[in-house]
């Protein structure tokens, strides 16, 4: 195709992006006025009845309207025939900042008129989504999110740099970022999915003339699907960026990127204080030989919801145990025989949200959910799981989220949050794996086991996300989070373009360190008094700050006295995990005092945090102290440091 | 330009520890216990914070 048939979106600060629909010049990200940072893009290419078929398109057009997103976007949607195999049509869908922020995020669909299928001629996945160059990059950064880090038991960032013979090797990579800058241009690539490092569902390749690859591995689509106008095939969301500056200057653009312009769902990105009850559970159940459901009674709430306002907690979570049964989802008669009435009441005189804990994959044995839903029970091996006790609560078994289900349990949600007033959704225990049933919708009989478990383990955080985009597309206030505080889960990009991660529990367990304990009756958690070793755990992860913000992480800290531990707990909090949990009625008038005014100042400058890039300062110095800024300015937009002590670690 | 945001300092070990802050951040400052806050003439504060045992200490810029 020639340039004059090529599409261009409108400029925006000197950038836009150029649909060329070619092999190796399907896309472009091209500035104006001298600034050298452009970059090009390769088409896509699937396997279509047993042959690689390239996504260069016969002819380009616009085809559909511009869409203007809430989130200071604009979506373009771009597309045409494939070149090579007239009856299906690629479509580009891409979404650019209006008011400059360079990072592009894009999918692409895949349609045909013929039925002309996807396959798995080889037995995998054969589908590459882009090639780029990296040419005159001489550093490339692999940069992870989801490395479980067993001695803060915690997901944390890890990079590793690719050097010349991970290229001449042909390695692959994991990311999902990958990040490479030569000269005065840096350059960002990454995917929106999740999985634990290292089991890829998505990776890219690296060749020896410097040129990478982003493809997939496994599940990303069936064999033999045919998809169609009406269904056509999406690929995950990717997003790319292309800059003059150096790397501070691009992890600074991505940072903003996912405060201000990725999800529509802008509440999950407000730093508000979050407290949760589960803490209290666990000192009723460890410390005071109770149960973990003993203080879910509506006078303890009552109690707990007046002393969290006066803290200033803003948002106030029911962890586990408020709902009768699983599926269902309503307050249990006997714990709040008023349903909620009055802890609403008592919340919206303080102004403050309701949160309520969920298990989104599993419904009592008794509930309507299931005996609607009997067909969407998950079974592995034509087996379905035992009925288990959840929390005390009425046994219950898993339900598949790739399936009909999935839209039931939406529903439920949003008749939560019509009837209750919640706002907030804290979505626990979903481990990635657990269903290979054929009868939903992720392969039917005619494909094998594994490929139907690959590809329930791939869809089932789109699915979560499709759930969250649902239920804030009829209550914009909500936010929805996903723990990730056990390993197993699908931690990526994906569910930050609709909600937040729950990140750290307690941290590591004492047999995380090998300290033999009784695991029936001994409290598991090592790091669960008050004290300076709380925080050394919970502020490690702090380190996605750089590239993705602290708010998108909660993790809670104690409010107990002494004052020190109140200090390093408050500060912890302000770095941006926002959130507190403990014995709230238990403490002095004159704790509760100094908590209040001292979030009472944070609150004024909250959101200038949530927009500084961090820095930090410190850490490993034999002996020295540490310390953070976080002060926002117009270069850097604003700055955090901290100084830990390296006794600390 | 807001220059309003936050430095916390952590430290176990006794002692007096100083920063001076990358950016100019903006008045008025409020901060906790033990903590001096002065101004160097390009604008960036200069933070000294005297630690007796294991804590923190918050300096919000932009707060009072
Ligand atoms: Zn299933």
């Amino acid at each position: 195709m020639t340039e004059e048939q090529a599409w261009r979106s409108p400029e925006r600060s000197g950038m836009q992006v150029v649909c060329y629909g070619g092999d190796q010049r399907f896309w472009a990200i091209e500035y104006t006025g001298g600034n050298a940072a452009g970059w090009t893009f390769g088409s896509p290419s699937f396997e279509l009845e047993g042959r690689m078929v390239s996504g260069a398109l016969a002819t380009l057009a616009e085809t559909a309207p511009r869409r203007t997103l809430t989130c200071g976007v604009t979506e373009y949607r771009v597309g045409g025939p494939l070149r090579d195999a007239p009856g299906t049509e690629l479509h580009w869908i891409v979404r650019v900042a209006d008011g400059g922020n360079p990072v592009v995020r894009f999918r692409y669909e895949l349609a045909s008129r013929d039925g002309a299928r996807l396959t798995k001629r080889t037995g995998s996945d054969r589908l590459r989504y882009l090639s780029a160059s990296l040419d005159g990059c001489d550093l490339t950064v692999e940069r992870r999110l989801s490395e479980f880090v067993e001695p803060v038991h915690s997901y944390c960032p890890t990079e590793r740099q690719a050097d010349e013979l991970h290229f001449r090797r042909g390695e692959t990579l994991m990311g999902p970022l990958l990040t490479a800058g030569g000269g005065n241009r840096q350059l960002l690539l990454a995917y929106e999915h999740g999985s634990q490092y290292p089991d890829a569902f998505i990776q890219y390749r690296l060749r020896p003339d410097r040129t990478v690859e982003l493809e997939a591995v496994k599940g990303n689509y069936l064999d033999g699907s045919a998809p169609t106008p009406e269904r056509p095939y999406r690929t995950v969301w990717m997003q790319a960026a292309a800059i003059e500056g150096d790397e501070d200057a691009l992890a600074s653009h991505y940072r903003r990127f996912a405060l201000r312009h990725w999800s529509e769902n802008a509440e999950s990105r407000r730093p508000y204080i979050f407290y949760n009850t589960w803490n209290y559970q666990e000192r009723v159940r460890n410390e005071q030989g109770g149960k973990y459901l003993d203080p879910m009674r509506l006078k303890r709430t009552l109690l707990d919801i007046d002393a969290a306002h006066e803290l200033g907690v803003e948002v106030y979570v029911l962890d586990t145990g408020w709902y009768g049964r699983t599926g269902d989802w309503r307050a249990d008669p006997q714990r709040f025989p008023d349903d909620l009435r009055e802890v609403r009441t008592r919340l919206d005189g303080y102004g403050m949200k309701l949160g309520l804990w969920f298990n989104p994959t599993v419904a009592a044995l008794g509930s309507e959910m299931l005996a609607a839903h009997r067909d969407c029970v998950m079974s592995e091996e034509g087996r379905e799981a035992e009925p288990a006790e959840v929390w005390e609560t009425e046994a219950s078994v898993p339900l598949c989220l790739a399936s009909r289900y999935a839209d039931a349990f939406a529903g439920e949600l949003i008749r939560l949050a019509r009837d209750y007033g919640v706002r907030y959704f804290k979505w626990d225990a979903i481990a990635q794996y657990g269903c290979d049933a054929p009868g939903h919708d992720h392969g039917d009989a005619g494909h094998t086991r594994l490929e139907r478990r690959e590809s329930y383990a791939f869809q089932q955080v789109q699915a979560m996300a499709r759930i969250v985009d649902r239920l804030c597309a009829a209550c914009p206030q909500a936010i929805v989070d996903f723990d990730v505080t056990e390993g197993g889960r699908a931690m990526g990009l994906a569910f930050l373009g609709s909600g937040k991660y729950f990140l750290v529990n307690n941290g590591p367990y004492y047999f995380n360190y090998d300290v033999p304990i009784d695991r029936e009756r001994d409290n598991w958690n090592l790091f669960f008094h008050p004290g300076p070793a709380r925080g050394w755990i919970c502020r490690r992860p702090l380190a996605y700050d750089r590239w993705l913000p602290s708010t998108l992480f909660l993790a809670h800290y104690l409010p107990d006295a002494p004052r020190d531990n109140q200090l390093i707990s408050l500060a912890s909090l302000m770095l941006g995990h926002n959130g507190l949990w403990g014995d709230l009625p238990a403490l002095s008038r004159a704790d509760r005092e100094f908590i209040r005014e001292t979030l009472d100042r944070y609150k004024q400058v909250r959101d200038d945090i949530a927009d500084s890039d961090p820095v930090r300062e410190g850490g490993d110095r034999r002996g020295g102290g540490s310390a953070r800024e976080a002060v926002r300015d117009e270069r850097t937009r604003s700055r955090r440091a901290f100084l830990r002590n390296a006794r600390n670690l | 330009m807001s220059g309003r945001g936050l430095v916390a300092l952590f430290s176990a070990t006794p002692g007096t520890y100083s920063y001076a802050t990358k950016g100019k951040p903006a008045r008025p400052v409020w901060h906790t216990e033990g903590v001096r806050v002065s101004w160097d003439a390009s604008g960036r504060a200069v933070i000294e914070a005297e630690f007796s045992s294991s804590s923190a200490a918050i300096v919000l810029f932009g707060a009072q």
